[in-house]
Formats: C-alpha cells, sequence, structure tokens
C-alpha cells in the first residue's frame, strides 16, 4: 500500500475495514482497492483476519454485578454533572440580575455621605427654621405671613420661588435668619404628602442648578436643590426620603 | 431512568479490552471497576461532546498502565489466556479448538502490538481514535497493527501455535 496523497493511506484503508472509514472518503478507497489488485487481496486477508479476532476475543462472560453498579454511578455522576452545567448561564443570569438590581439601587441612594455631609449645615439650618416657625405657629406669633404673602416675602429676600403645584396648600410663610443672610421658610400641606417645610436661601453655592438630593438626616427626611442662585431644602419628619425627593422633582420640573 | 449517558453501553468494549490488557478474565474486571471509579474521580477532564467510549478506553488503559502492568506477572498467566472465558459459549469441535489457537496466538504478541491490534480489529475503533487512546501518533498505532497483523498471519500460515514449554519436576 502506498501513502502517495492521491491514494488512501495503510490507516484508511484499516478504518475502512473496519467499517470506521467517513463516508466521504470510502469511496476513494473503493475504487483504490478495486484497481490495485495486491492492495485488494490485502485487503480481503486483513478483513477475514479481523472476522476471526472478533470470532475468538469478542465473546465475553456475564457481567459482574461491581462492574455493572461502578457503571451506573458513573453515568450518574455524568448526567449530574451535565444538569450541573446546563444551569450555569442561568445561574450567572440571576447573578448578573442581583449584581445588576444591587447596583442600580445603590446609584438611586438618596445621597453619597461626601454630598450630605457639605449639605447637612444647610438641613440644619432649614430644620431649625422650620422648629422656630412651628413654635411660632402654634402661639400666634407675629412674624407669620400667610399664603398671600408668599411672593412678597420671596422678593424681599431675593429667593427665586419654584412656581408650587395647584393642589398645594400654602400653610404660611416666615422670613427666619440665617448666619448668612436672611432665609424664606414656606409651610405647605401637598396630597399624599401631607404638611412639610420648603426652605429656601438665596445665594447658595451648590453648583449649577443642582439637581434634587434626597436623604436622611438626623430621623428627618430632607430634599435638597438648586435652581437660579437659590437653594430650596424640602424637610419632613415624617416622610422618607425618597417622597420628599419626589416632591423637590416635582418643583424642579416646575422651574425648568 | 434513561440516561444521557449510557457508560453501560460500552462495558462490553472496556471488558474485552481490559482482558486483552490483563490476559486474566477475573483481572480484567477488577481494571474495568477500578478505571470507571478513576473516571468519577476524573469528571472535570471530560468534555461533554467529547467520544465517550475512547475516553473511557484511554482512562482504562492508563490506569493499566498506572497501577495494573507494574505488578502483574504477565508471563504467569499465559497458560490461562488460552483458557480464558470458560464461561462462554463457544462454538465446538475444530472451530474451537482454532478459535484458542488465535487467542493464544495473540496473547504471543508484544503488549503493544496486542492492544492495537485490539481496539482497531476487534473494537473497530479508527486509528485516530485507538492513538489518543494508547497516547501514541496514528503512524504508530498503524505500525503495531500492521506488525500484529503480520505476526498472526504468520501463524496462520504455519497452523501451529508456538509451543510452550513448561518445566517440570526439580531443576538440575
Amino acid at each position: 500500500m502506498t501513502l502517495d496523497p492521491e491514494n488512501p493511506t495503510p490507516a484508511e484503508v484499516e478504518d475502512f475495514l473496519c467499517g470506521t472509514l467517513p463516508v466521504a472518503r470510502r469511496r476513494a478507497v473503493a475504487a483504490y482497492l478495486a484497481t490495485d489488485p495486491g492492495a485488494g487481496a490485502e485487503a480481503l486477508a486483513v478483513q477475514a483476519q479481523t472476522e476471526l479476532l472478533r470470532a475468538a476475543l469478542a465473546p465475553l462472560p456475564a457481567r459482574p454485578d461491581a462492574v455493572t453498579r461502578a457503571a451506573g454511578r458513573l453515568s450518574g455522576a455524568m448526567d449530574r454533572r451535565l444538569r450541573l452545567r446546563r444551569m450555569r448561564p442561568f445561574v450567572a443570569a440571576a447573578a448578573c440580575f442581583v449584581l445588576g438590581w444591587g447596583g442600580h439601587m445603590l446609584l438611586q441612594r438618596p445621597a453619597l455621605p461626601a454630598e450630605t455631609a457639605r449639605l447637612a449645615p444647610l438641613a440644619e439650618v432649614a430644620m431649625d427654621a422650620r422648629q422656630a416657625a412651628d413654635i411660632a405657629r402654634a402661639l400666634v406669633l407675629p412674624g407669620m405671613m400667610g399664603a398671600g404673602d408668599l411672593k412678597r416675602a420671596a422678593k424681599v429676600v431675593g429667593v427665586a420661588l419654584p412656581p408650587l403645584p395647584a393642589d398645594w396648600q400654602v400653610q404660611g410663610v416666615q422670613v427666619v435668619a440665617t448666619p448668612d443672610r436672611p432665609a424664606l421658610l414656606v409651610q405647605i400641606v401637598a396630597p399624599g404628602l401631607g404638611e412639610f417645610a420648603m426652605f429656601s436661601l438665596a445665594g447658595a453655592d451648590l453648583g449649577p442648578d443642582a439637581p434634587p438630593l434626597a436623604f436622611d438626616h438626623r430621623g428627618a427626611a430632607v430634599a435638597v436643590f438648586e435652581r437660579q442662585s437659590s437653594a430650596h431644602v424640602l424637610v419632613d419628619a415624617g416622610r422618607s426620603p425618597a417622597d420628599i425627593g419626589r416632591a423637590a422633582g416635582q418643583l424642579v420640573r416646575r422651574l425648568n | 431512568m434513561s440516561r444521557r449517558f449510557d457508560v453501560a453501553a460500552h462495558l462490553d468494549s472496556l471488558r474485552r479490552y481490559a482482558r486483552v490488557l490483563t490476559r486474566d478474565g477475573a483481572d480484567a474486571d477488577d481494571v474495568v471497576q477500578g478505571a470507571l471509579l478513576r473516571a468519577v474521580e476524573r469528571l472535570d477532564q471530560w468534555r461533554e461532546d467529547g467520544n465517550l467510549r475512547v475516553w473511557l478506553m484511554s482512562i482504562l488503559h492508563n490506569h493499566f498502565v498506572d497501577h495494573t502492568r507494574a505488578r502483574m506477572a504477565a508471563q504467569a498467566r499465559d497458560g490461562a489466556w488460552a483458557g480464558l472465558a470458560p464461561t462462554v459459549a463457544l462454538p465446538q469441535g475444530e472451530d474451537a479448538v482454532r478459535l484458542a489457537q488465535v487467542r493464544a496466538a495473540v496473547l504471543d504478541l508484544p503488549a503493544e502490538q496486542r492492544e492495537a491490534l485490539h481496539l482497531v480489529a476487534i473494537e473497530g475503533m479508527a486509528v485516530a481514535k485507538a492513538a489518543l487512546v494508547l497516547g501514541v501518533p496514528a503512524g504508530t498505532v498503524m505500525s503495531r497493527v500492521g506488525r500484529a497483523r503480520a505476526a498472526l498471519r504468520r501463524f496462520e500460515d504455519g497452523g501451529v501455535p508456538r509451543a510452550r514449554l513448561r518445566v517440570v519436576g526439580d531443576q538440575p
């Protein structure tokens, strides 16, 4: 037999005779054996020898139980491994979802510690002002103004107030002192939110049109934003930062 | 329960090959059992799209080489080989004698030739796959098979198995 690339290799002839040659090569080997009498005779001898070997060595006694059990254990282990492998994409997808959702929730946190620390003094002033206004209103002290005084008071302290939604009711307006300059405290009742206070201070420098930032400060929900150089702080002791943050967002949209 | 991986379907191939490796029926089944346990331990090496029979045969071969071949006194089993598988219903008369002679002739082959010939001729394994089982190049398998076939042909042409002489009685 030859190793000429045009002709089958000995291995191909062996595979042909044993029935393991790929179909694509069978025709070439058959043609080769048909045209080369020497190779054909050799092939017949090999085939006869193969049949004799199989007759002599193929028969087996009955399988021992231990061997059958070992085969069953291996099959079971392979099946379990296959099932685990097939579950991997789903587990990975679930893990990605959990990680993604966790990351999303982290990004949605009302405030980062550094930012809240920077805004804490402003929140403190707003909370103090609200407390003072509550006391003043409870005692009907002079200085409390009605809703009709809102625009005038805002103009006096130089605050650019956002237009309030129509269904928000102003309960009281008060000019309050801060370490820098007078500010305005507006007490509001809004549907779904109840009563909360809006503290507005002109000349704040929180950053260019800082977006609403809601966070929890000493047990009170606080939302801070800035528009037109006026900082506004919404304070609500009974709500979550998310609720007060939505109210702030509503005001920002009306300012834009 | 139907299994995705039917190892039992390859048990006969494994057992036949083990008998050719060990030349002893009882040892052969022990080797098969050991190889199956080794396969469980090495499941991480199994590729789902791989050829299960080739993988199992490779493990069987390596298990035999690593743990069995060294401790086996192969020559001591020569006599037992011809009578291998006494529980198998073989043809009677001249055919039975001839088949026993063929088995004995296979026994006489060197181990490498015997292994290669068994995988290719008896198990019908492609030369390339037999090479994977044996861990040698396909060309080496082919040359071993060729030499084994030539040796068997010489035996068939002679018609008589090689004489087995044993020393009996006291040696001088």
